[in-house]
């Protein structure tokens, strides 16, 4: 592993975060200018050979001073008692011997290593090279994320005024002592729109807004805040996020990329825990072990779809080493979504970087050992309760008769075909997804054409089959296990599943906890070994130090914009140190309390923190320019999804009363679709009604985004996404501009203000800009408008086809896309 | 200052104590009106490599409608390495201002107006090896001007004047230099059967001794021809550059096969239980002759 | 370890996520230019920094740009420059030798004999197959890698490991950290361009030119050689430019005096920018692919004339005026869809391999004539090959079929400061796998960026905790050998 690793973490352990182990190490002054200048040249240009560990290139370690005094198989390289006679100086001005060896470094570099040879060539302390796992001690359990929560006393402050709630005095305090003041409070509209926004992830409609401005009362924005929380539409906002966590996608890309069966009932689920406003612990603790709790019913079930949503690849290389990457993803979402550690890297060696010596990754892998490989068939379980299961239904023993006499007729087709098939359709065959394109192309050769149409009707009854499944066989993707015994796990020497090493039972971090995670003893019978719930209880307790910290920092990066932890699922030594570590604490055991996501909401967007303006000022700018202490608030820019669920409402074209169910297929153009293996595959559009409902319905296809969500930084669906980009790129401003969509709700949006605004281009302009920008327009603005109307008829446009490319300019708003 | 392209560059304090705007430190050193006048007529100057102080200048991109004139910029320059002029409207007088670029290793004037007299303004550039001439007015007059440029080895004069003598010639006075004129395609594929006009060379044979074959090496890729000239079956090893044996095959006694191989390798002939009868050390040659000689003469 | 957590690099948090400053994207961090940039002045006014701005590579660059031929598919390297003397006349022979493609593991196979005859052309009497007689004649220029290796021999991880370095999916391609890397010298057309086959795509679509965990600036984009070249380019239905040209100037006015009074907001001007960029790609892209400005003698040279060879000849006549207008990274593919429709020869051998060597063997050629001719040839470094070899013995009882072979096969590299007329490392006796000095993909990896003037071990970008490089964490050397 790259050298550099352990100096940059030691570096930033040591040098700026002192209060993060609780103590102030002392730094001489060599060392600093070692630290910030000659580091970073030995490291760009030295240590690839003589960095140490495997690294000695002529025997040469320049990474500590020792090193450097002894010298290397051809002497000294350093002369202390007179610098300047040094063959290291030598050898940097391209002497006898020239390093390095690629090419001369440039002047200022060897000024700055000849200074550093004449004070002595001070190393800092930080360069100790650690060898061997991490430390797991008191010291390393010091660490700000690791210590267990305790209660702590509000600061001080002098505006006391300003603050609504004790979020406010955190920050004011932070604010006052670095002579900083908060911006003003934000207007009326930009507040509307900011929580509207943050909360149900669509925009304020012009009566919501005119309502909002008139209401005088105190509480008029505490009402809003009540209104938008308990609308359906907050559960489908804040599912998109938990989605992004879980790298949520409904297939399984590698070649097939075949669907997930009924995956689309974990998303309803999450959608609706949030609607529910399900407690955090329990929400936990179905997702890990819904089918080992006391209770199991059909909404726990479905939660374990959790462990099925990753890539899966159905034609591995190496069936061991797929298994093995297999609970691989599971353990890195779950270490990171949950606890904010990236205990991955910890499969192949010691962690590099945190407290995590490899065998912390086998012990938590050994909860998740029980699980059976993804397959679909070894993933579908009926989810209808056990009582309804057992009675005889006869719409189940119907259904299940014709299905199997559809079936038995395809079979008799597909035998007649199979033996005398050539070349690469052999294999191509086995999969039944691809066996009617290979019919397909025989027919008339293999197969007569008559076979050939009667088998695709076939296909066909099965698919009006399927979609009329009686209710009670209702099946979802969930969590199956070998058995009530897992199996054994063994540390894999550099993850390999061949080189099993020591055996390890099942056990929590150690750097975490010392609770020894004692395994149930479990029925004969049991269908699991209920491990995964002693997991989730861990996870879920109010003790662990983590689970909290972690979930209260992405509540409040999911309303600022970025955490209090900038790194929201690395809370080791290399993420961001906090801001505000009392604040991320307090939040983290008042969430403890509770576990009710509303309550924090409530909480979080009604202080005078999250009121403040998005303003620039000259002196928080000269102080604090990257806004850490949160002296503004900042403005954002919608995501990809409320990109598109705002130009479907503002057109007044959004589906918004069908909630739940199968996906949706939007319309994607054929250009895209030329790039499938097979165009078209898998992507069969839905009708406009149900294309035009909210964007967190919209299929998830690995192998192929919807280009206008992915422009605009949809989460990647590999790996888990705790936080997206926010990129600006010309293909998004062609998207808005030329893209088929953009202008197809164009359209809709001009007809609809044509019928409410009636002819007089003046009022037309005003209701766009009043659905686009949620306020009252300028006369400016308006007159702008007509302007540009007017000018496009005078070219000969068509007045309709003025008031369109109108409609598309007001989606094509910085305003549109960008909150205050 | 270092430039260091991973974003995990050393942690954040360090960072912030050196900030200094892109521009302004990278192109210092280069006068600043002379900076501005390029970027105006939508010229770039660069720095060919990392904290690097040569420069590379490029007109063919945005930079199209440069002029004679505008050249006088790239003149107050320093450093200059590279200049690319492809598809701009200078002309022969312009090429005045290049006189004294030295510096200079690369040039395309490629597709420009320029003719012989002035490719007379690049006699002094001695450092020059890429020359760009095609689709351009020069004759062979041109290329005795080039006469001096010791370092040159890439010059392109497709589409010009330029006739087989003053190629011929110029090949003389430099002749590392590679001329590309009009390179095409046969239309009847034409194989060159290439009759092995030297015969095989035959290989020394190097009897076993107690001091072990070397290790193979790098070489150009040729056909060696093993020969058994004796009475035994032999074994052939391909000793790789780590040092281990690799087994081709065996050839019976009288048998003759063709290996493909590389020059420098080493091939060890043992016999039916892997006793070291000796080595060959293979030549650059097309077809080499390995016969292995019998023992007992 | 699949890519962990798409959070991005440390300095990436502090300026992007949701922070008014840092919109411009984490392609800007790269090196301490972005904190210059970023600064904002007092009036709050940040210039729009493109994140693909060019910089400086780590060494002098001996190319500029980069042209991958995907063989998509995977050509047999036995039949087509690899040349097995010892397999004539052993047809149908059954034979000792262990090969694992798409139908398993096997240790023994009846020999399929090359159904081509193999001649000497060019100074270096390299021997090609009869399925090249043009680009035989361009064998002084080109190196031939005899021993590549890789670690899938299924399409759908292969094609991963090919572009991405990786068998899983979710990494970057090699055009993005290309990009990446250097940036790009023309801001008016994409930096990372992929040219599919008419049939289709290739198995795992837009996996293969993904940008990965890296930011959507560095994504492939995909460039038709006929009708509209990119998506969403051209204005929609019955908007003139001049009315678009009103709708953009209205929209900026409107957008700069919204942009007046929230001076804190750096990507307002970024947002303004994209549009102007936008505007100039509509002319810039559709000029690239008019090859009505080509002669006839250069279409006839590209092969255009033919119907067989028009549309690659078509696409790689555009990846030469891409590389004359500075585009990084041109990807094409060769084959599409399944089966015989890419070089996947399961079934026929001769018939798969005669289809589409015929497509293509021209228009290389051509590409690289007029390349040279151009002094083009030695910026611009030409990669041919595809995800993986084929099998010296067949797949099924009955046919010519090869299965898939990613313990040895064969691919080549030209221009851009690569050696010509050279063979390096080679097969056993077979073509079952590599025997003299085994590269794998990370080496052509290591060797393409190095060419292009980065150095593979330092490029890497912060991801789930660790600096990801293409070359994996181990990092890989070029291969010295066909290096000039």
């Amino acid at each position: 592993m790259h050298l550099r690793r352990y100096f940059l973490a030691i570096l930033i352990a040591s040098f700026e975060l002192s209060f993060a182990f609780g103590q102030e190490p002392s730094q001489a002054e060599g060392s600093k200018f070692f630290d910030s200048q000659i580091k970073p040249i030995l490291e760009a240009h030295c240590f690839s050979c003589h960095g140490g560990g495997k690294r000695l290139r002529g025997e040469l370690d320049l990474t500590t001073h020792a090193g450097l005094v002894k010298g290397g198989e051809n002497g000294k390289v350093i002369d202390l008692k007179t610098p300047g006679k040094s063959r290291l100086l030598v050898a940097i001005n391209h002497g006898e011997i020239k390093m390095p060896p690629r090419g001369k470094l440039p002047q200022a570099q060897i000024d700055l290593l000849t200074k550093w040879v004449d004070m002595g060539a001070p190393y800092s302390a930080s360069t100790v090279v650690r060898h061997g796992p991490p430390k797991v001690d008191d010291r390393a359990k010091s660490w700000w994320a690791f210590r267990p929560l305790k209660q702590l006393d509000l600061p001080k402050v002098a505006d006391e005024k300003w603050v609504r709630n004790p979020i406010d005095a955190f920050i004011l305090a932070k604010l006052e002592s670095r002579g900083l003041k908060p911006a003003p409070p934000v207007d009326k509209e930009a507040l509307l729109r900011r929580v509207t926004y943050d909360l149900i992830g669509l925009p304020p409609t012009p009566d919501e807004v005119k309502g909002f401005l008139a209401d005088k009362s105190l509480d008029a924005y505490e009402k809003v805040v009540a209104r938008l929380l308990n609308s359906p539409h907050y559960g489908e906002r804040w599912a998109r996020h938990w989605l992004d966590l879980v790298r949520y996608a409904e297939t399984d890309s590698f070649e097939r990329d075949n669907p997930k069966p009924f995956v689309w009932r974990y998303r309803d689920y999450v959608i609706r825990s949030f609607n529910e406003d399900k407690p955090y612990p329990q929400f936990i603790r179905e997702q890990l072990a819904g089918d080992e709790l006391d209770k199991v019913t059909a909404d726990s079930l479905i939660a374990t779809g959790y462990y099925r949503l990753g890539p899966w690849d159905d034609e591995p290389v190496d069936k061991a080493l797929a298994y093995y990457d297999g609970l691989d993803d599971i353990v890195t979402t779950t270490g990171q979504v949950f606890l904010g550690l990236t205990i991955s890297c910890a499969r192949c060696h010691d962690h590099k970087i945190d407290p995590m010596p490899q065998k912390d990754y086998y012990r938590f892998l050994a909860f998740f050992h029980g699980i059976r490989h993804y397959g679909a068939a070894a993933s579908l379980r009926p989810v209808a309760l056990p009582e309804d299961l057992t009675k005889q239904n006869p719409k189940v023993s119907e259904y299940k008769r014709s299905v199997a006499e559809v079936e038995k007729q395809m079979q008799a087709i597909e035998e007649k075909v199979a033996p005398r098939l050539q070349g690469g359709e052999i294999d191509d065959f086995k999969f039944p997804t691809n066996r009617l394109d290979i019919l397909r192309k025989n027919a008339g050769k293999l197969l007569s054409l008559e076979d050939f149409n009667r088998y695709q009707t076939l296909v066909e009854s099965l698919e009006k089959l399927e979609k009329s499944r009686p209710t009670v066989m209702a099946q979802a993707l969930c969590v199956n296990e070998v058995g009530p015994k897992a199996q054994d796990t063994f540390i894999l020497v550099r993850g390999s599943p061949k080189a099993k090493g020591e055996r390890v039972e099942p056990g929590f971090p150690s750097v975490l906890t010392d609770i020894k995670a004692n395994l149930p003893d479990v029925p004969k019978d049991a269908k699991s070994s209920h491990r995964r719930r002693v997991l989730a209880d861990w996870i879920a307790s109010k003790e662990n130090p983590l689970t909290w910290r972690v979930a209260a920092n992405r509540l409040w990066q999911y309303h600022f914009g970025r955490g209090l932890v900038r790194s929201s699922s690395d809370f080791g030594y290399q993420g961001t140190p906090p801001t505000h570590l009392e604040l991320l604490d307090w939040l983290a055991i008042r969430f403890a309390e509770s576990g009710r996501f509303k309550e924090m909401h409530r909480l979080i967007v009604l202080s005078s923190t999250y009121r403040m303006s998005s303003k620039s000022s000259e002196n928080g700018v000269a102080k604090d320019a990257e806004n850490d202490l949160f002296w503004r608030f900042d403005p954002r820019r919608l995501a990809a999804e409320e990109i598109r669920d705002s130009i479907l409402a503002v057109s007044g074209n959004i589906n918004l009363t069908k909630m739940y169910g199968p996906s949706i297929y939007p319309k994607i153009s054929k250009d895209v679709l030329a790039g499938q293996s097979q165009p078209g595959r898998g992507w069969k559009v839905s009708p406009p009604e149900e294309a035009a409902r909210r964007s967190v319905y919209v299929h998830l296809k690995r192998s192929l985004q919807v280009p206008f969500l992915s422009v605009f930084d949809a989460a990647d669906t590999d790996a888990t996404c705790p936080v997206r980009f926010a990129t600006t790129q010309p293909t998004q401003a062609l998207s808005m501009l030329n893209g088929e969509f953009a202008n197809e709700q164009a359209e809709i949006f001009a007809a609809d203000v044509r019928k409410k605004a009636g002819d007089l281009a003046k009022d037309q302009v005003r209701l766009i800009l009043w659905r686009a920008c949620q306020r009252e327009p300028s006369a400016r603005e308006i007159e702008r408008g007509v302007r540009l109307i007017n000018d496009l008829a005078a070219d000969g446009v068509a007045r309709p086809d003025a008031l369109r490319l109108y409609c598309l300019l007001a989606l094509n708003l910085n305003e549109f896309v960008y909150l205050d | 200052m270092y430039r260091y392209l991973t974003p995990a560059a050393p942690a954040i304090p360090i960072l912030l104590l050196v900030v200094v705007s892109f521009d302004s430190r990278l192109q210092a050193g280069q006068s600043a009106d002379a900076l501005a006048a390029i970027k105006k007529l939508g010229g770039s100057v660069r720095p060919l490599r990392d904290n690097a102080n040569e420069w590379e200048v490029e007109f063919h991109l945005q930079g199209r409608a440069l002029t004679d004139k505008g050249l006088a910029s790239v003149a107050a320059l320093n450093n200059v390495v590279s200049l690319n002029l492809r598809d701009t409207k200078i002309t022969s007088a312009g090429l005045l201002h290049l006189k004294n670029l030295t510096t200079l290793r690369s040039l395309h004037l490629e597709r420009t107006q320029v003719g012989d007299d002035g490719i007379t303004n690049l006699a002094g550039l001695v450092n020059l090896e890429y020359l760009n001439l095609y689709g351009t007015n020069v004759t062979d007059k041109s290329l005795e001007h080039l006469t001096r440029l010791k370092k040159l080895n890439r010059l392109y004069v497709w589409e010009t004047k330029v006739t087989d003598a003053g190629v011929a010639k110029l090949a003389k006075a430099l002749p590392e230099l590679r001329i590309v004129r009009s390179v095409d395609l046969a239309k009847l594929p034409a194989a060159t059967v290439k009759t092995a006009s030297k015969a095989p060379v035959p290989q020394k044979w190097i009897a076993a001794s107690d001091e072990k074959p070397p290790k193979s090496k790098l070489g150009v890729n040729i056909t060696v021809i093993f020969e058994n000239k004796t009475s035994i079956p032999v074994k052939l090893f391909w000793i790789s550059y780590g040092g281990e044996l690799k087994q081709y095959g065996e050839l019976a006694p009288g048998a003759m096969r063709r290996q493909n191989s590389y020059s420098q390798a080493t091939w060890l002939i043992t016999d039916g239980n892997d006793k070291p009868l000796g080595y060959f050390i293979t030549t650059a040659d097309q077809e080499a002759l390995a016969a292995i000689p019998d023992r007992k003469k | 370890m699949q890519g962990d957590f798409c959070g991005r690099t440390r300095r990436e948090f502090l300026w992007e996520s949701g922070c008014g400053f840092g919109a411009v994207a984490l392609s800007a961090l790269l090196g301490d230019d972005f904190f210059g940039s970023q600064q904002v002045r007092a009036d709050g006014v940040t210039p729009f920094r493109n994140p693909l701005a060019p910089r400086p590579p780590h060494f002098e660059p001996k190319a500029r740009s980069v042209i991958f031929l995907f063989m998509y598919g995977g050509p047999s390297h036995i039949d087509t420059f690899d040349y097995k003397p010892t397999m004539y006349g052993r047809d149908n022979q059954t034979v000792e030798v262990r090969t694992f493609g798409r139908g398993g593991h096997r240790n023994q196979g009846r020999i399929v004999e090359p159904r081509w005859r193999f001649r000497q052309y060019g100074e270096c009497g390299k021997r090609v197959s009869d399925l090249f007689p043009y680009l035989a004649q361009r064998v002084d220029d080109i190196a031939f890698l005899h021993s590549m290796t890789a670690d899938s021999p299924i399409h759908g991880s292969a094609m991963l490991m090919m572009n991405s370095g990786r068998i899983l999916s979710g990494h970057p391609a090699l055009g993005s950290w290309v990009n990446y890397g250097l940036g790009t010298v023309n801001q008016d057309l994409p930096g990372f361009v992929v040219m599919l086959d008419p049939r289709g795509g290739p198995i795992s679509g837009a996996r293969n030119w993904t940008s990965g965990y890296m930011p959507a600036y560095f994504e492939g984009t995909v460039m038709r050689s006929q009708g509209t070249p990119i998506l969403n380019l051209n204005r929609p239905g019955g908007v003139s430019a001049t009315s678009q040209r009103q709708v953009l100037d209205a929209l900026r006015d409107y957008n700069e005096a919204h942009g007046m009074t929230r001076a804190g907001n750096s990507a307002l001007n970024a947002r303004i920018a994209s549009y102007e960029l936008a505007y100039r790609m509509q002319s810039s892209a559709p000029e690239a692919v008019d090859l009505t400005q080509e002669t006839n003698e250069t279409r006839q040279l590209y092969g255009m004339d033919e119907g067989r060879s028009e549309a690659f000849g078509r696409q790689c006549l555009l990846a030469r005026r891409l590389v004359e207008r500075g585009v990084r990274c041109i990807q094409i593919y060769s084959g599409g869809n399944h089966n015989d429709a890419n070089w996947d020869a399961h079934g026929d051998l001769a018939h798969n391999h005669n289809l589409h060597a015929g497509e293509t063997d021209k228009p290389i050629a051509g590409l690289l004539t007029d390349l040279k001719r151009r002094g083009l040839l030695d910026s611009t470094l030409v990669v041919w090959g595809g995800e993986f070899g084929r099998q010296p013995t067949a797949e099924y009882a009955r046919g010519t079929g090869r299965d898939h072979n990613s313990y040895g096969f064969t691919m080549w590299l030209a221009g851009g400061g690569i050696r010509g007329g050279v063979s390096v490392g080679s097969t056993d006796e077979l073509g079952s796998a590599a025997a003299e000095r085994p590269f794998h993909v990370k080496h052509l990896h290591a060797t393409i960026l190095h060419q292009l003037g980065l150095d593979p071990n330092r490029l890497s970008y912060f991801h789930g905790g660790l600096d990801q490089k293409l070359v994996g964490v181990e990092g890989a050397e070029p291969i010295r050998e066909i290096i000039a």
